[in-house]
């Protein structure tokens, strides 16, 4: 086959890309704006975000409708261990990863006992009774009223701790996706009774990814949280942080490695140069969007490079 | 002794309106085995028609259902024909990702067209007391009305031509197919009906609460938690589901407040998940 | 070769195992021992039970009473993974592959063998059935027989010593037939040993030491198959029409 030389160029090009942009990303804060520095901040906690719920639900197949949940306990783990315990805001924000991880052990022991669907709509149960409970518990929270933390001028550093937790989350899907364990995954997604007779130990492998998934959902709320130093929960919580995720998973290419980062790459160009302006019609975009992409391209735009043979069916990509 | 009646009697109002939106959801899912997540934006949908046939026209919300009714059975309609008749054979989460789609765009369109404004429709008030026990007078309104809706729809299931059709479908599509059923039709037809109930129960959701675009995500989840306790795909079931939870959250509000009773609900619908998935009624999984 | 009649101790023991669905018997109180390294056909009519039986080995679904052993480990109550890992694997009668995923794909998926080993084992399990040309191809667009050895070459990725296949003919040409049955007795003379369901009589009759019959989820005949096939019960559930 010819392809296989262009799949190869088709490759160089890609990773190309993508050393490029990382190195573009690295450079905004010596060179950009305070206002580009925001917009990439926000372009790379969404890359975090979409990333992490592609480790779940990209792999296996386990869709979560409650991504948020994840984002939103990082961010007020992290405001309760700054303005209640007093801590650093680097060893807060780690403690809220873990936290946040824990959870995901918490809910993810007998919610991915669940089948697919069930799955789905149970996250999106826990994601809400967590916004409630936080909302409820307001000695500890602030309740509705939100939680002011302690305003610091940490643009730059914050800048860098999301990039780096966005890159590790893409580093870690690669490591997946490279090693058997990656395939272990897909399997479950492809059919889980055969990959479980197949002695692939299922749930472990679900409730292990379901962990880490929510670990760096939670290192991005808790550097979200320290950076704005004011959250509340309708806005950590909100369902369109997984709205996103989902929207820029799907169109990059749900399971594969880079997927996560072409769809929020993307799409958050695509809404700051268009949708800013129609800031009211976000929600129905996105709706839109996914709507078209489960119809007309439910392998994301990775397949569509591949099916032109312009990169290779490989799974490192 | 008393509260715990009027505890338990608002649940039941309570209840008679979820078994309505819970009904159509129920029927989609045991028909063409799709959870449909825009299930509330159509509550929503109907909630605003009522909303402006009142102030617009002065209608009576009850009365506009003559109207909206026939139109969301349009709405659904169009919606199967269009979007999910394309993924019915596909697996469950297609149809799952499908139509939280059509949930944001029918959301985001809303604000888009209607804001952000929480409207409310001043129809109906007081009560009427029987005994000591307090009867609020909109509920009871919005209960008979969800009762009638729904014996009808039930009528209509069990008794009618087409009611059977949509019934040999739901048992097996190959087989209602094998039979002359024309089971493109007979989806249609149900996620018409569907579309219809979520859309009268908005309808009755109209007077008892306020109105804005992202009010169907909270009732969604309870018509999920619905179905859930009373089995998938059961119409029987949906209905007792929905007396019961009516209860659970009035209990639940009455005891603690109302935002941790909408907790206990998305609680009891985890438990529920994880215990018995099957619900009392539900259809055996093969 | 063993002696028929020296007792040995099975390599896998089904003891009075019943399965019921809703008010239905799909398998009951059935019996029977498999010695090591032997061929062994478990056959009856369409419903008789036979795949439920699978299913219950394989632990996809649990026993409501009985006890199934492996190696005189009790593993009736194991999670299917755990079983699958004592030993024991299977084939399905339609084959059920990871659609989405190469050839090389599906059989690294379920490798235990360290990550670095993983992509050289299955390429020897590809080259044993014969699929390397096809090694990155989706499963999901390999022909029918295909599937079938990618399948068989699954279950051997982890050296199980019991295998299971259901229907392994159903819709096999003869070329296929042949290779899958050479590859039987190769991997019997290792001492591997099979339960196979078919309706291929001929083939299982061939293949096959001893015969397992079960009819309407009991077991109705157990034994060589010569004497099997002159059973009158066996010929009028079975053979007869």
């Amino acid at each position: 086959m010819n392809s296989r030389a262009t799949g190869t160029r088709g490759v160089r090009i890609y990773t190309g890309v993508i050393g490029a942009v990382t190195m573009a990303i690295a450079l905004v804060p010596v060179f950009g704006s305070n206002y580009t520095k925001t917009f990439v901040m926000q372009a790379l906690m969404s890359c975090a975000l979409a990333a992490s719920w592609n480790l779940i639900s990209g792999f296996t197949g386990y869709v979560s409708f409650g991504h948020s949940a994840f984002f939103g306990i990082g961010a007020y783990a992290t405001g309760i261990a700054i303005v209640r315990g007093g801590m650093p805001a680097p060893i807060a924000i780690v403690v809220a990863g873990l936290a946040a991880a824990s959870a995901g052990l918490l809910f993810g022991y007998p919610a991915l006992r669940l089948r697919g669907p069930y799955f789905a709509v149970g996250m999106l149960g826990v994601a809400e009774a967590i916004r409630v409970g936080v909302t409820v518990a307001e000695p500890l929270t602030g309740g509705g009223k939100g939680l002011v933390l302690i305003p610091e001028d940490v643009l730059t550093v914050a800048y860098y701790a999301m990039f780096a937790v966005a890159t590790a989350t893409v580093l870690v899907t690669y490591r997946v996706a490279t090693l058997p364990v990656g395939l272990r995954l897909l399997a479950i997604r492809e059919d889980e009774v055969a990959a479980e007779l197949n002695g692939i130990q299922t749930t472990r492998l679900k409730i292990g990814a379901f962990a880490v998934s929510a670990l760096f959902a939670g290192l991005a709320g808790g550097i979200y949280a320290w950076q704005m130093s004011y959250i509340d929960p309708g806005t950590v919580f909100a369902g369109s942080l997984t709205v996103r995720a989902i929207a820029m998973t799907m169109l990059g290419g749900q399971g594969t490695v880079f997927g996560p980062v072409l769809g929020s790459v993307l799409l958050s160009g695509i809404s700051e140069a268009l949708w800013a302006k129609f800031p009211f019609l976000h929600t129905a975009l996105s709706g839109v969007l996914i709507i078209a992409i489960v119809l007309f391209l439910p392998g994301g735009i990775t397949q569509i490079l591949q099916d032109r043979g312009w990169i290779p069916r490989s799974r490192r990509l | 002794m008393v509260t715990l009646v009027q505890v338990v009697v608002s649940g039941l109002l309570l209840g008679g309106v979820y078994a309505l939106l819970a009904g159509g959801l129920t029927l989609i899912f045991g028909v063409m085995r799709v959870i449909n997540l825009a299930h509330g934006e159509f509550l929503m949908l109907g909630a605003y028609a009522s909303f402006f046939l009142f102030v617009r026209l002065g209608l009576n919300p009850i009365l506009s259902l003559l109207i909206s009714m026939p139109l969301m059975f349009g709405v659904g309609w169009i919606a199967q024909r269009l979007l999910i008749s394309r993924v019915v054979r596909a697996p469950l989460l297609t149809s799952l990702l499908l139509t939280y789609g059509v949930s944001l765009a029918l959301t985001g369109g809303a604000q888009a067209t209607f804001t952000n404004d929480f409207r409310s429709v001043p129809f109906l008030s007081g009560a009427l007391n029987i005994g000591e026990v307090a009867f609020s007078v909109p509920r009871l309104v919005a209960c008979v009305t969800a009762l009638v809706l729904t014996g009808a729809a039930q009528f209509f299931l069990a008794r009618t031509r087409w009611g059977k059709a949509l019934r040999a479908t739901a048992q097996s599509a190959d087989v209602a197919l094998a039979c002359g059923i024309d089971i493109d039709r007979a989806r249609m037809i149900a996620f018409g009906i569907a579309t219809a109930l979520a859309g009268a129960a908005g309808t009755l959701t109209s007077f008892l609460y306020t109105v804005y675009p992202e009010m169907g995500k909270t009732f969604m989840l309870k018509a999920f938690a619905v179905i859930v306790l009373g089995g998938m795909g059961s119409f029987p079931g949906a209905f007792l589901g929905a007396l019961v939870l009516g209860v659970i959250e009035s209990t639940a509000s009455y005891v603690t407040t109302t935002q941790i009773a909408e907790a206990v609900i998305y609680i009891t619908l985890l438990a529920m998940l994880l215990l018995r998935p099957q619900g009392f009624f539900g259809l055996k999984e093969a | 070769m063993m002696e028929p009649d020296q007792p040995v101790d099975p390599i896998l023991s089904v003891d009075r195992v019943t399965r019921r669905f809703g008010g239905v018997i799909a398998v009951n109180s059935v019996s029977f021992g498999i010695a090591p390294g032997t061929v062994t056909g478990l056959i009856g009519p369409n419903g008789s039970g036979k795949s439920t039986l699978f299913r219950l080995i394989s632990g996809e679904i649990p026993t409501n009473t009985g006890e199934i052993r492996l190696r005189g480990t009790a593993i009736t109550h194991k999670p299917a993974s755990v079983i699958n890992r004592l030993g024991l694997s299977r084939t399905f009668q339609l084959s059920r592959l990871y659609p989405q995923m190469t050839a090389i794909e599906n059989l690294v998926a379920v490798t235990r063998a360290p990550a670095r080993e993983a992509s050289a084992r299955a390429n020897d399990s590809l080259a044993f059935v014969g699929l390397s040309p096809v090694a990155d191809e989706f499963a999901a667009n390999l022909s029918y027989g295909q599937q079938k050895l990618l399948e068989f070459a699954r279950v051997l990725m982890n050296d199980p010593d019991v295998i299971l296949l259901d229907e392994p003919f159903a819709g096999v040409n003869p070329v296929m037939e042949e290779r899958l049955c050479t590859h039987i007795h190769a991997l019997r003379e290792r001492g591997k040993t099979f339960l196979i369901t078919d309706h291929e009589i001929k083939l299982i009759m061939a293949l096959c030491s001893r015969l397992i019959v079960l009819d309407h989820g009991e077991l109705l005949a157990d034994g060589d198959p010569a004497v099997i096939r002159a059973d009158p019960r066996v010929i009028d559930a079975y053979f007869g029409t």
